[in-house]
């Protein structure tokens, strides 16, 4: 009993974050079909930045805010400078972020070095609780609870507001909402940036789990690309269900069957690319 | 010109480029990693080796000492470019490194043909000094994973009360050569493995894996997981409450002196063993650690102090020869012999038949000091060689 729902709670936390890492580079493919490698330097730099900012004043908050800051300026630049030069040019763009992926990766290395490091967690979840014979560590029941608000803001913000009509409108027929007066350009710079500081919000949050370290980018990237790949590319349910599916699974599948352990990750992605090759929650 | 001074002026044709050659630099190339994961040890191997020169000014038997840094990116192919281009373009005299092991096997080789000799600092692959790949140009200071961790399972068996025990370890090569050592000391010494777990390297979450640990019984976990993998491994083996039962020992790379500012608190009371610590108290250890401190700001790592001694082993040699370096074997014997000489911060060092390094290894806990979290020494392994635990896996 225990097992279960121990492994249940691991499953569903790692699920959350893998969702945040995973529902900016759904949100930016589905509006403007740019697959941004750079996504993973967007976890990296923003974990950094919280780690020098954590480091001078100590405040969680405030390094949080600096990390998802200084992300959010990188990702505007990346997009009205660079981005906007290559519409609808997928080559091109993929070459573009994969460059500032490697960009960000050795500045970041020369700035804080090599040595892996991890983000100090806000003091109050330091401790474990324990029910029992149950000890759960606080900290991943506040990525779990981050996970649930975030997941459901976005879904309002999506199906409730005019803004996300706006943004369903143009994701549909870009053209056609141009022609209704949106301001496409306007919204794709917002949403570029909304998704770069997902990401960052991924790297403050996951940090104090997964660490960070020169690499952590394309480990995160890869970890992003499953999740979007099962829930479905451009879905922000499909990353949320995704990431909870693929968490789950690849908790139990590691618990259950450790031989298979390099297998539970991918192995899902590849029965649901058979089964539905656009993804769970995929448009067309 | 007479017969006689025809001779002369011959004579002096010859010996031209040998004085030349003496004249010029002893060159020493480092093939470490640079960028990358890796690039941590690089460096710290780099400063240790770099402090060591400039004790002695920079100069080794009447010549100066030239350094040479190539990066391996801790790739095998960039790592034998790199190593042709310092034998065959720089002639360089010795070349240190490599940090991981696949580049040490990558470049075996092209250095036991070229004959250049190679110190090996860091990687710590078994087969890299057993016959048949152990070559004469090959000197490693630093201990196998066998010579690491065999002789940890006799001594939990005679001081501890740990009786069954998890291994835990990173799921490639050296992590399975790692706990495979400290295996076969256990069992040897009369104790009972009860469950092997392995998980993949960069996992990033070790949640699965420590619940199986949680639910058998035994009597603590023995683990061997490095870098950015040893501080997920440690913090989370905290956070889920094991340590109430299973107290966590293992290999030094679980609390290396690069992360235990990263680990801070969680890595408290983990018992390792490994070649070395910050914490050694010698007073040549004394010294290379203030001198280290005074420079770099931090303590030097188990990767300075093989840098530290690569450079002293070298000097030495120089030394030894009068600077002179024409003749390669000649070298090779001087190396040899040149070990057992140099003062090595963490103790007195020699090489076997095989120019594989006989070195203590210490158990060591890990406590808070003044402010600062160390590897305390419990207590010295006196010098185990690799031969000594050959028995279970080489037959020769």
């Amino acid at each position: 009993m225990t097992f279960w729902a121990i492994q249940t709670l691991n499953g569903v936390s790692f699920g959350m974050l893998l969702f945040l890492l995973a529902a900016g580079l759904s949100l930016i493919f589905g509006l403007m079909k740019i697959l941004n490698l750079a996504h993973g330097s967007y976890y990296v730099l923003g974990a950094y930045v919280a780690l020098s900012v954590t480091a001078a004043t100590g405040s969680f908050v405030v390094a949080a805010a600096a990390g998802t800051a200084t992300v959010v300026g990188l990702g505007i630049v990346m997009e009205r400078v660079f981005l906007r030069r290559l519409p609808h040019d997928e080559l091109p763009q993929a070459l573009l972020t994969f460059g500032f992926l490697l960009i960000v990766g050795d500045l970041s290395l020369a700035i804080w070095g090599g040595t892996p490091q991890t983000l100090p967690k806000p003091s109050m979840f330091e401790a474990s609780l324990r029910f029992g014979p149950l000890v759960f560590p606080s900290y991943r029941l506040f990525v779990i609870g981050v996970g649930i608000v975030v997941g459901l803001a976005l879904w309002l913000l999506q199906e409730r507001t005019r803004l996300g009509a706006m943004l369903r409108a143009a994701i549909d027929d870009a053209d056609i909402a141009r022609a209704t007066g949106i301001n496409v350009s306007l919204l794709s710079t917002g949403v570029f940036a909304f998704g770069a500081a997902l990401a960052a919000l991924g790297g403050i949050i996951g940090g104090p789990l997964l660490g960070v370290y020169p690499g952590a980018d394309f480990e995160i990237l890869l970890l992003a690309f499953v999740v979007v790949i099962v829930g479905g590319l451009g879905s922000l349910k499909g990353a949320f269900v995704g990431g909870l599916l693929v968490g789950l699974l690849d908790n139990f599948g590691k618990a259950l069957f450790p031989q298979l352990a390099l297998f539970t990750i991918f192995a899902p992605m590849a029965i649901i690319l058979a089964v539905r090759p656009s993804g769970l929650f995929g448009a067309r | 010109m007479t017969p006689v001074r025809r001779l002369l002026v011959f004579l002096l044709l010859l010996a031209a480029p040998a004085a030349a050659r003496a004249q010029g630099p002893v060159k020493i190339g480092l093939l470490l990693p640079y960028t990358g994961v890796l690039s941590v040890q690089g460096i710290d191997t780099t400063r240790g080796l770099e402090l060591s020169l400039a004790k002695v000014g920079g100069k080794a038997g009447g010549r100066d000492v030239q350094v040479l840094k190539e990066d391996t990116e801790a790739k095998p192919d960039v790592g034998l470019t790199k190593i042709r281009k310092l034998i065959e373009r720089d002639r360089v005299d010795f070349v240190v490194g490599p940090v991981n092991s696949v580049v040490a096997l990558a470049i075996r080789n092209y250095v036991h043909e070229q004959g250049t000799p190679l110190i090996v600092p860091v990687a710590f692959t078994r087969v890299l000094t057993a016959p048949p790949q152990a070559s004469p140009a090959i000197f490693r200071i630093v201990e196998t994973s066998d010579q690491g961790n065999y002789p940890m399972g006799a001594w939990m068996m005679k001081h501890t009360k740990y009786r069954k025990m998890i291994v835990m370890a990173t799921d490639f090569v050296a992590g399975r050569h790692a706990v495979e050592a400290f295996m076969a000391g256990y069992r040897a010494a009369g104790g009972e493995i009860v469950k092997e777990i392995y998980a993949p390297l960069n996992t990033p979450d070790f949640a699965p894996y420590l619940a199986q640990a949680g639910t058998t019984p035994a009597d603590a976990v023995y683990a061997f997981f490095p870098g950015a993998d040893a501080i997920r491994f440690v913090k989370q083996y905290r956070e889920y409450g094991l340590w109430d039962r299973l107290p966590l020992t293992g290999y030094n790379v679980l609390t290396d002196d690069t992360i235990l500012p990263a680990l801070g608190d969680a890595a408290l009371g983990l018992l390792t063993v490994g070649g070395y610590s910050a914490a050694i108290d010698t007073p040549e250890n004394k010294a290379f650690v203030s001198d280290y401190e005074r420079v770099h700001k931090t303590w030097p790592s188990r990767y300075s102090e093989s840098g530290f001694d690569a450079a002293q082993l070298i000097t030495t040699t120089v030394e030894a020869l009068r600077g002179d370096l024409s003749d390669r074997g000649r070298v090779r014997d001087a190396l040899k012999t040149s070990l057992s000489r140099i003062k090595a911060p963490r103790g007195a060092l020699e090489f076997d038949a095989y120019r594989q390094v006989i070195c203590p290894s210490y158990v060591m806990r890990t406590e808070r000091r003044g402010g600062r979290i160390v590897n305390a020494i419990v207590d010295t392994i006196p010098s185990v060689s690799q031969e000594q635990t050959w028995t279970w896996w080489n037959k020769k």
